[in-house]
């Protein structure tokens, strides 16, 4: 059914059809994005779990997480963090 | 520091030895425990390497008794301090999984801290990582 359009020539959004039409576009978005995201995921080289975080037992996990160890020492993390409860 | 530095390097590899792996993370992290306790960090990375051997032939009774122990000689105002230098470890690998959380309810207790504190220290390290994960699901689960 042609959707219906109100007396200055716009669509009529408060239509059923009109609804049904953006809730089939919004559909077809959110496939996909999903869609995108798995390409994403599938190219990249890192193994994830079931959850979809980074799996910390293949030598890519270990690197990333060897990464942030450092990372987190280079910004004193664990000595800041003694100061402010500490003192 | 009051505490001897053995005993850190012994709590540590108690650590080190219940989540299971001695890594590079790991290794940045006895490191980074040495310059927030003011240790030495040659002398506490090879006293964690040689207890990591020792540690991973004992039963977890031998663990459990070991904890006890190394706890019962840190110094009673520093026991706050240690506890956050565990827990810079066993969250090193950036996920906090249910059985690390065990382990930490344990160090807490063997140090002499009280539920409450163990869970306020925690969140506080959680709400200040933001990337740590927390990870309720099995460990090991596979794609």
């Amino acid at each position: 059914m042609a959707l219906q359009r109100t007396a200055s020539g716009r669509v009529d959004k408060r239509t059923k059809e009109y609804k049904v039409m953006c809730a089939n576009l919004a559909k077809g978005r959110r496939k996909v994005a999903r869609q995108n995201a798995a390409l994403k995921r599938a190219a990249s080289s890192v193994k994830r779990t079931k959850s979809g975080k980074v799996d910390k037992r293949t030598a890519e996990g270990k690197a990333i997480a060897a990464r942030m160890a450092k990372a987190r020492r280079a910004k004193g993390s664990l000595s800041n963090r003694l100061k402010r409860l500490f003192g | 520091m009051d505490t001897n530095i053995k005993y850190v390097a012994d709590l540590l590899a108690c650590v080190i030895t219940a989540d299971g792996s001695y890594e590079e993370a790991e290794k940045e992290t006895v490191g980074e425990i040495a310059d927030a306790l003011g240790y030495d960090e040659k002398e506490l990375l090879a006293l964690v390497e040689e207890r990591v051997e020792d540690t991973a032939e004992r039963s977890e009774d031998e663990l459990n008794a070991l904890l006890d122990n190394c706890a019962e000689e840190v110094a009673d105002d520093e026991v706050e301090v240690i506890f956050e230098a565990m827990l810079q470890m066993v969250l090193c690998d950036g996920v906090m999984t249910f059985s690390e959380s065990e382990i930490l309810h344990a160090i807490g207790e063997a140090l002499g801290l009280a539920p409450a504190m163990i869970t306020m220290l925690t969140a506080d390290m959680v709400k200040n990582e933001p990337e740590l994960e927390l990870d309720f699901g099995s460990e090991g689960e596979e794609e």
